[in-house]
């Protein structure tokens, strides 16, 4: 086949006719709307909650998120109180280090990995809808598995539950680490979980430098506004602006890659 | 397909006659020699370490951070050698300096380091396999199942090394290295099989134990998951209660365990810290327990997995 | 106006080359996406459904880019070649999301969902979850995601690929009737007895390029360098050869068991002098045939793979 044949053959023309520019209604009547950015997300965060109740990454979570009681257990046992506070909330903190990777980056890089994520992308939808949806529907299941953790563990070493600007801070947390999950997630799905509990571990251990950087750690804020005694140092307020600061700076560094991402 | 009939021999040529031979260049089957199915392991072995050598975020960046280790350990090692070190004393009771306290103190950064690299490879390498049907592959060869744990063991072990045995072998050698006379390098001469010692003992925890979360749990994400939470929280649980009940069971921990191996072979006491707190013959036996136990689960789940009919049979 | 068009477009991974400087329109209809594997054919279906943008050129459905603007994609529907979808989802759970997603609204898309099942034959299945499916029954429900929120464009990239016989014709008979509804279909394969079933309009591409577009035969018509084969089964076959062996427009002629195998440029005037030889020297003819009116063969001219005897 030379390569005169080929232009040739490039050239012919297919036959057929031009069906012309299409309506606004379908052929079989539908309408024919771009849903927004709102109804992507409701939809999205109905079938993502659908798909991990079906799942088992709530049990594996649950078992995860109760290690901690067996610290407080075994304090009770010993009948030592001195220190269960800090460190109950110190192993609920890496914990939530690990849950949340679980949950959000498996779920965004599995979907790109797995490129289950193109019947997302090839839809009408804006891609920033889609990772939203996916935060807001598993944001938050790290942050309740922690809580109930966090208050087992102390009614149980204690004898009385957490006040409530603790579950404040370990939501708060929850949501930023998820965050961060989500947008280390987009940027390497395919070890963006390992990466965001290595990235967590950074932060721990950098949140104990006595110097202002312990403000761009998530560890440090979620402390600072759960204000337990003996390991809070700073201001509530103040570390929930930061809190907001980190976060806005991944989602930022998500919605951007995302916009980026093909299949 | 089957073999491609032979050509039919040519007539024999009458002397001094030019002759010719047609070759069937056909399939054929090969026919040459075999290795023993013994060997299997190897290559198992050698494909595991080049996966792992794949991308940034597996292996290399690892190996990265362990280089800036050796080097920073190094450096103090070379700089500040005869600066005290705070709360670590030789068994004379005198305060060790920086350059007898660098390579022990160096290990808890490598098994980080370890710790870091079993993340993004060890947790997932038994776990990723079975999701993915490699099982079927593997064992539709003439692959045993021993011959699958121990090369992913053997893989992993040899990737794992070059950051627990092999950082720590150079800041040996520098060590020694460093030694004012040869009485002392003569005197120094035993830190290399210590290290050598507390390498493997380090290597086979790292590699044994997040390869058996990955075996027994069958989703690589939960598989990771388990592992960081018994390394990370369980690990510190036990050290915290150890302190708390003022017992050894901070052994189970496996960072306080490599701690405590460490400072012990290299004959040091510690005032605080995690190594203080257990018994040196506790943490030998916590390590070995975790690697054996973990091999066991390997050697059972996969085991299991063959005779489930997951893969074909050998 | 063409529902595709594709101006200089060119696409690369890294140093892989996936398409090379493809211009092409596509009118309407069913076209088969013809190609060997890793010739660029899911690269240039993902770049119409929008997953891919190019790196080179232009490529825009409807006058829109697919990547960049939104809205456009709500006339395309795609059936990617992977398997993989939500498994913990049933099959109706899964098209009445995917229809959700597309913009049917929600009380509608339950019913799309259901009818775009049913279009596919899988109403029995509908209520099980997919990760039980067999991979006939994926394809049917890739289909099924692809149709159910009406889309004016289908883009079906290997859709009978790992599906029983029994199973290919149904899917095949299904997408002639979409095509039948006025939708424009793209369907891709590298097998060409499936593009043959669906269509004889075909694009085919070779290493990252457009090599020929249009009618199977027309194209066939085209390549008159390579004579056209015709074999003739019959009781005589040295009859029919004798008869014919001297026509300036028979290049060659083969015996074959049974019969023999004519090359002609002409193959319209061939077919009239077979005719008349057989009737004046009363040859019986069992079968007449030509093994080149095929994608096979049209395929391998284009080519050049595959060897011709």
């Amino acid at each position: 086949m030379t390569e005169g044949d080929r232009s040739k053959l490039a050239r012919s023309e297919a036959r057929t006719s031009d069906p012309g520019p299409r309506e606004s209604r379908g052929v079989s009547g539908t309408t024919r709307d771009v849903p927004g950015g709102l109804s992507t997300m409701i939809t999205i965060v109905a079938v993502t909650w659908k798909r991990v109740l079906r799942g088992r990454a709530l049990w594996v979570g649950a078992v995860l998120a109760l290690m901690p009681v067996a610290y407080a257990v075994g304090m009770r046992f010993a009948e030592v109180e001195r220190g269960l506070r800090p460190n109950l909330f110190v192993f609920e903190q890496l914990v939530l280090s690990v849950l949340a990777p679980m949950f959000v980056a498996s779920s965004i890089g599995e979907e790109i990995e797995d490129r289950t994520i193109t019947y997302l992308w090839c839809r009408p939808v804006p891609r920033w809808a889609v990772l939203l949806g996916k935060l807001s529907a598993l944001a938050l299941i790290p942050g309740v598995l922690i809580a109930v953790s966090w208050f087992v563990g102390l009614e149980i070493g204690l004898g009385f539950g957490p006040q409530a600007r603790s579950y404040v801070a370990l939501f708060a947390g929850s949501v930023t680490v998820s965050i961060i999950a989500a947008g280390l997630a987009v940027l390497v799905p395919r070890h963006g979980m390992a990466l965001t509990v290595c990235y967590m571990l950074f932060d721990a251990a950098v949140s104990n430098i006595p110097a202002s950087i312990e403000n761009l750690t998530v560890s440090y804020n979620v402390r600072a506004i759960a204000q337990v005694p003996s390991i809070a140092d700073g201001d509530a307020a103040t570390g929930a602006i930061w809190l907001g600061v980190i976060a806005a700076g991944w989602l930022g560094i998500g919605l951007w890659r995302i916009r980026r991402i093909e299949a | 397909m089957s073999d491609a009939a032979p050509a039919p021999a040519p007539a024999p040529a009458p002397a001094g006659a030019p002759a010719g031979t047609i070759h069937d260049l056909g399939y054929k089957r090969y026919a040459g020699a075999r290795h023993a199915r013994s060997t299997r392991w190897r290559v198992i072995a050698r494909h595991q370490i080049a996966s792992a050598w794949q991308t940034w975020w597996r292996y290399k960046s690892a190996l990265a951070l362990a280089v800036i280790v050796t080097f920073i350990a190094g450096g103090v090692m070379f700089l500040l050698q005869d600066r005290d070190v705070k709360g670590v004393f030789l068994p004379s009771g005198i305060a060790a300096t920086l350059t007898d306290a660098a390579l022990p103190r160096a290990m808890q950064w490598y098994s980080r380091v370890a710790f870091l690299l079993s993340l993004t490879i060890g947790a997932r390498v038994v776990a990723g396999d079975m999701q993915s049907g490699a099982f079927t592959f593997y064992f539709a060869r003439s692959v045993r199942p021993r011959d699958y744990v121990i090369g992913k063991l053997v893989g992993l072990f040899a990737v794992v090394a070059t950051i627990m045995l092999a950082g720590p072998l150079l800041l040996a050698f520098a060590r020694l290295a460093l030694s004012d006379s040869t009485d002392e390098l003569i005197r120094l001469l035993p830190i290399l099989p210590k290290t050598i010692l507390l390498g493997v003992l380090g290597t086979l925890a790292f590699a044994a134990v997040p390869l058996g979360f990955s075996a027994l749990i069958r989703n690589p994400r939960f598989a990771l998951a388990m592992w960081a939470t018994y390394y990370l929280v369980v690990g510190g649980m036990m050290y915290v209660l150890s302190r708390a009940l003022d017992n050894g069971i901070g052994a189970l921990d496996i960072a306080t365990a490599i701690d405590t191996v460490t400072f012990d072979l290299f004959d040091m006491k510690l005032t605080w810290g995690r190594a203080k707190r257990v018994d040196a013959w506790a943490a030998y036996t916590s390590l070995l327990v975790h690697a054996a136990a973990a091999i066991g689960i390997v050697a059972y789940k996969v085991r299991r997995a063959h005779l489930e009919g997951i893969g074909g049979s050998s | 106006m063409s529902v595709v068009v594709a101006d200089n477009c060119s696409k690369w991974y890294g140093h892989v080359l996936g398409i090379s400087d493809v211009s092409w329109r596509l009118r309407g209809g069913i076209i088969g996406l013809l190609g060997p594997n890793g010739a660029g054919k899911s690269t240039l279906m993902k770049m119409m459904a929008g997953l891919l943008r190019p790196s080179r050129g232009t490529l825009s459905v409807y006058g829109a880019s697919p990547f960049e603007d939104v809205a456009v994609r709500r006339r395309i529907g795609y059936a990617p070649e992977h398997e993989k979808t939500w498994d913990e989802l049933t099959a109706l759970e899964l098209v009445t999301v995917m229809a959700r997603l597309a913009g049917v609204p929600g009380a509608d898309a339950g019913r799309a969902a259901e009818a775009a099942i049913e279009q596919v034959g899988m109403t029995s299945a509908m209520h099980r979850r997919v990760r039980g499916f067999s991979k006939g029954m994926r394809q049917r429900t890739k289909l099924a995601t692809a149709i159910a929120h009406d889309p004016d464009l289908l883009l079906l990239d290997e859709p009978l690929t790992g599906v029983d016989p029994v199973a290919r014709m149904d899917i095949v008979e299904r997408i002639r009737a979409l095509g039948d509804r006025g939708k424009t279909i793209v369907v891709s394969s590298h097998v060409l007895y499936e593009i043959e079933a669906l269509t004889s309009e075909i694009v085919v591409i070779y290493r990252g390029q457009v090599l020929a577009e249009g009618n199977i035969y027309e194209i066939r018509k085209l390549i008159d360098r390579h004579p056209h084969r015709i074999r003739i089964e019959c009781d005589r076959p040295r009859a029919v050869a004798a008869a014919l062996a001297g026509a300036e427009h028979v290049s060659r002629i083969v015996f074959e068991r049974g019969g023999v195998l004519l090359e002609t440029r002409d193959p319209d005037r061939c077919y009239d002098e077979i005719a008349a030889a057989v009737i004046e020297r009363g040859v019986t003819v069992s079968a007449l045939g030509s093994p080149d009116n095929n994608l096979g063969a049209v395929f391998e001219y284009l080519t050049g793979e595959g060897g011709r005897r």
